[in-house]
């Protein structure tokens, strides 16, 4: 396994199109690190450059780091990209490294160790990726965890509980798991959403329904428009807190 | 986030005898707290450890692509993972050996 790593990077090396090529890798080795590459992942990398038939394909790239996402030889890869930093192309690769990490809709705390990393390569300033995640996904950008505070597991686990106890509630009954399905739909039509939406895109409706309809936001609005906002806020307050009772945000 | 393996004096890996023993013998209340209920249940220092294991090679990466001035490295200037140049605090005195721990607990009540 690890002998297809080192081919890898020597390979982007000797690329005709190396930077394009090594861009690529980068925005894959940051899809396999938190787990195996999803198809929308792999999808978004392929979308970001048109791909020369002389380069490195992408399915070898994501091969071989998904057998090894860690390998020795991969700073030379990231030297590399970080000798080829402009302006124009850090915010570009930034944004690309964003859709990549939310592509399969969540952002894990080793992808959010990742873009920090991959940030500070691109010597970006620290306002750049908090401002471009909330462009692209609608989101405020929040720095990883800390998974050495017992009060994140225990945060974590009593929300796990609270869920599986409901969960078996509605198992034991089917008029209540009918019931749960059809509340979780009417929460997601009041975001506007589909059932198939994801935790992030749920998240981003949210904040952005919830600015609109704020009640500070209505200062001009004569009382119809403000009554009709304050209503709608509630709604969407109450539509969140139902999908974040089913962890599905 | 902090390295608590390190803080220790542990390497990542190490057993829960050896972690018992460097909890036991550390003398910072609070990381002997957090490493106690991070890392000996099962379950979370599993989940520790997958970012813990990510989290500690990218800042040795930091350190090989000289990134350690990084704009985020200063934001998250209380994180062992981000920032490489922060001093790790190890305990005072190694954690006690295990054959030093084999004697029985009653005998050290005895030479007291």
């Amino acid at each position: 396994m690890n002998g297809t790593a080192p081919g890898l990077v020597q390979r982007l090396q000797d690329s005709p199109q190396r930077l394009a090529d090594s861009i690529r890798a980068s925005a894959l080795w940051l899809a396999v690190l938190d787990g195996p590459l999803d198809a929308r992942e792999f999808h978004e990398v392929g979308l970001a450059l048109t791909h020369d038939p002389e380069g490195v394909p992408l399915h070898d790239i994501a091969e071989a780091l998904a057998a090894d996402p860690m390998p020795k030889e991969l700073p030379k890869l990231f030297r590399f990209l970080r000798g080829q930093r402009s302006p124009k192309r850090t915010v570009s690769l930034v944004d690309l490294y964003i859709r990549v990490a939310a592509a399969d809709g969540r952002i894990s705390q080793i992808e959010r160790h990742a873009l920090i990393f991959l940030s500070d390569l691109l010597a970006a300033p620290a306002s750049l990726l908090p401002e471009r995640f909330e462009a692209l996904l609608g989101l405020e950008f929040e720095a990883p965890a800390d998974l050495s505070d017992p009060a994140f597991f225990d945060a974590a686990e009593t929300a796990a509980r609270a869920r599986a106890a409901r969960q078996k509630a509605r198992e034991a009954d089917a008029g209540k798991a009918a019931q749960a399905d059809a509340e979780r739909r009417d929460a997601l039509l009041v975001l506007g959403l589909k059932a198939d939406a994801t935790p992030i895109a749920i998240k981003a409706a949210w904040r952005k329904l919830s600015r609109q309809h704020h009640p500070d936001r209505q200062l001009q609005a004569d009382d119809a428009a403000k009554a009709a906002a304050a209503e709608r806020f509630d709604a969407v307050q109450k539509a969140w807190k139902r999908l974040q009772d089913d962890d599905d945000a | 986030m902090r390295d608590l393996y390190e803080r220790l004096g542990l390497g990542f890996g190490a057993d829960y005898g050896a972690l018992r023993r460097a909890i036991a013998a550390t003398k910072d209340r609070e990381l002997g707290q957090r490493a106690k209920a991070v890392l000996l249940d099962a379950d979370r220092r599993a989940a520790h450890d997958a970012v813990y294991l990510v989290a500690r090679r990218l800042r040795d990466w930091r350190v090989e692509l000289l990134m350690e001035d990084g704009a985020w490295a200063q934001a998250l200037a209380d994180s062992d993972l981000v920032r490489p140049d922060l001093p790790p605090e190890p305990l005072a005195k190694p954690a006690p050996k295990a054959a030093a721990q084999g004697r029985p607990w009653w005998r050290k009540l005895l030479k007291r």
